[in-house]
């Protein structure tokens, strides 16, 4: 047996408490270091046809009236372009005549226009028709594998360049019988907007907004920290499981993947991203492209053209136009652009 | 003499409360803890797996979906048990008595997600 010996310094009940005074000390530290005082306010609605969660912290003001006015802002722009609503079902059944439009609607078709002449055509808003025949145009509607005859006639009225913007910006028309939706470009312009609606209010507001998975950042958390967005695994029975994880202070992301909204008949799956070459669902070895870019309207646009561009003819050409894809394949092997490593790390 | 005096299981108590109170803000995504027995490195544990293990016939770690807790110690006050669950790499499990530590490594607090683009 030991002796006891109370004025030993390394005695037991010594060590114990130098032990439990460093642990206490650190805990306090940790504590003090991560007690930030800026608070996330975090609300989530069903607009755009999907979840939008605005997430946002004031640096003046209150993060409840920040987040108040961006779902504003949102909600108008769902309202203006929105699907079978608005300016697009007006143009629609416009058949073919001259339609007055504001500024607003002029920028957001010529950015449409501008995307699609970039990417060859591989990012289309006129593939209403096609939509529409394969059933996609509506949740409520029934899919179905359509003819060849009936694609090929639906495919004739599909082309960017029907679209024709008059000189003064004022002023479109359809050509051809085409028909537009920018259900692929609205979703991302109204992050874009929203996020400029709260830096107007307050410029200092951090935070993020994410509809439906094209998320914009606000600012940085906590001010300089990344948010940490996850990249869905395409192939996953779990909704949160992730292929990879991306670090932004600014900037968005966007994500199209065949798991979205598809159907499947005799075990053929026919996913909602179409080819504008073919009328068919995109089928270039891609399941999964997100793109990182500045704008949440372009990263949305960007990444749908990317999944149909898939490995052949690829999007190699992507940084040129300040986007950068992170691709997925069927093998679950993947493609990044240069560049788009710095996002992986902190 | 005794290990334990009443304010030093008042102290544990109290720190161990806090422990928990930290722990429970969050959830983590983490893939590995690390075992130290007696200050040195016993084992790695894989948090994929749902398992048990034995650690130097001392402990039995359970891991069930990334957490991990101590399920059985021969401790006397089994303060590790009481603790629970962690899956946090900020709040280790620690059992004195035996200088067990168990602590998750690989991610930090802000690697949990924050959003996810599908």
């Amino acid at each position: 047996m030991r002796q006891r010996n109370p004025r030993n310094p390394l005695s037991s009940s010594t060590f114990l408490y130098t032990i439990l005074a460093l642990l206490a000390i650190s805990i306090l530290t940790w504590l003090f270091i991560t007690n930030d005082k800026q608070e996330y306010y975090t609300k989530t609605d069903y607009l755009l046809g999907t979840y939008v969660t605005v997430r946002v912290s004031g640096d003046k003001t209150s993060p409840v009236l920040l987040a108040n006015a961006a779902f504003k802002e949102i909600e108008r722009i769902d309202e203006k372009y929105g699907n079978n609503k608005g300016i697009v079902e007006e143009l629609n059944a416009s058949k073919g005549k001259w339609i007055e439009i504001d500024q607003e609607t002029a920028f957001l078709l010529k950015s449409a226009i501008e995307v699609s002449k970039n990417t060859g055509g591989a990012f289309d808003f006129t593939l209403y028709p096609i939509i529409k025949l394969w059933g996609f145009d509506d949740i409520n509607n029934e899919k179905r594998v359509p003819k060849k005859t009936e694609i090929g006639k639906a495919l004739l009225k599909v082309s960017y360049e029907n679209v024709e913007i008059s000189p003064d910006g004022n002023k479109v028309r359809l050509l051809n019988g085409a028909q537009i939706d920018l259900s692929g470009i609205a979703k991302g312009y109204a992050v874009d907007m929203a996020i400029m609606k709260i830096k107007s209010i307050d410029e200092k507001a951090t935070g993020f907004i994410d509809a439906g998975g094209d998320i914009g950042i606000i600012g940085p958390k906590y001010g300089n920290r990344p948010w940490v967005i996850g990249i869905r695994h395409p192939r996953s029975e779990s909704a949160d499981k992730v292929i990879d994880y991306v670090y932004m202070y600014d900037g968005s992301i966007a994500t199209s993947g065949d798991y979205e909204r598809f159907f499947e008949v005799d075990g053929i799956r026919y996913h909602h991203i179409f080819d504008p070459a073919t009328g068919y669902p995109a089928n270039n070895g891609v399941i999964s492209s997100t793109v990182i870019h500045k704008s949440a309207m372009l990263a949305d646009a960007y990444a749908t053209a990317a999944f149909v561009l898939g490995d052949s003819p690829g999007v190699t050409f992507f940084p040129r136009y300040g986007a950068l894809a992170f691709l997925v394949r069927e093998d679950l092997s993947t493609f990044k652009n240069k560049g788009f490593e710095v996002y992986l790390s902190k | 003499m005794k290990l334990f005096t009443r304010s030093d299981m008042i102290l544990i108590a109290l720190l161990i409360a806090i422990m928990l109170l930290i722990s429970y803000n969050a959830p983590y995504r983490s893939t590995e803890a690390e075992v130290y027995v007696q200050g040195k490195a016993y084992m790695k544990i894989d948090l994929s797996k749902d398992a048990t293990y034995n650690i130097a016939n001392h402990m039995i770690v359970e891991v069930l979906d990334g957490k991990i807790r101590a399920q059985e110690s021969d401790c006397p006050e089994k303060l590790c048990v009481k603790q629970g669950w962690i899956s946090s790499p900020e709040v280790p499990i620690v059992c004195l008595p035996n200088k067990i530590l168990i602590k998750i490594i690989g991610k930090l607090s802000d690697e949990a997600m924050d959003a996810m683009t599908r």
